[in-house]
């Protein structure tokens, strides 16, 4: 039973551009071997929260797919051979949320709708940071 | 005698806006961990139980992925 699936990937951004363009042709072609690709969000070079491997720019793509999950093992097998490939991780996708996700994106554009405040530290004056 | 106000009822922030915690909306996930990096408990955040194991796995998704850290240095 084909279910829908996402996998972020995340490659070293220190390497040239043509490298990475590659790497990502190379997990489409992939995915499409053994499942139905759908389509790739590319959401490009960021600041690594942490070093991973040394490395502080990390290049982020997400790839959608129909599968039957048999992808996974496959997916596994090149990325643990592949230094430039830093994390990778594969999700069941819920389709719902994506849509309402969507909703609440454009509605932020919309009416430049406030982010959550959440460290209120006047209302309940505890610390929850202890140093 | 003065009534002592109770501080307003925190709503759910997921609840509010009809959608689930997703480690890909790294800006709205970033505003439930502290300056340290740790998830902000419940009782401060006002998220529901459900929503609040769901951020919890979406938080350590993204810390995986290296969008959040685990653990931010206080510059003091």
């Amino acid at each position: 039973m084909k279910r829908p699936y996402e996998a972020m990937v995340v490659l070293d951004g220190t390497q040239p551009d043509e490298t990475i363009q590659k790497e990502q042709k190379l997990f489409e072609e992939l995915i499409a071997q053994h499942a139905e690709f759908e389509k790739t969000e590319v959401w490009g070079k960021k600041s690594l929260a942490y070093p991973i491997r040394k490395k502080k720019t990390g290049y982020y793509c997400l790839f959608l797919f129909n599968g039957d999950g048999d992808l996974s093992p496959v997916f596994d097998k090149y990325v643990r051979l592949n230094d430039n490939i830093l994390r990778h991780l594969i999700v069941q996708r819920n389709l719902k949320n994506e849509a309402a996700r969507l909703a609440v994106a454009q509605r932020k554009e919309r009416a430049q709708l406030e982010d959550p405040v959440i460290n209120d530290r006047e209302s309940d004056g505890k610390r929850f940071d202890r140093d | 005698m003065a009534m002592v106000r109770r501080r307003t009822k925190k709503v759910c922030w997921f609840d509010q806006n009809k959608v689930e915690p997703d480690y890909k909306d790294v800006r709205i996930i970033s505003r439930f961990i502290t300056e340290r990096g740790k998830i902000v408990p419940r009782r401060l955040s006002g998220v529901t139980a459900k929503n609040q194991r769901k951020l919890a796995i979406a938080i350590k998704r993204a810390r995986h992925l290296g969008l959040l850290p685990f653990v931010s240095q206080n510059i003091k």
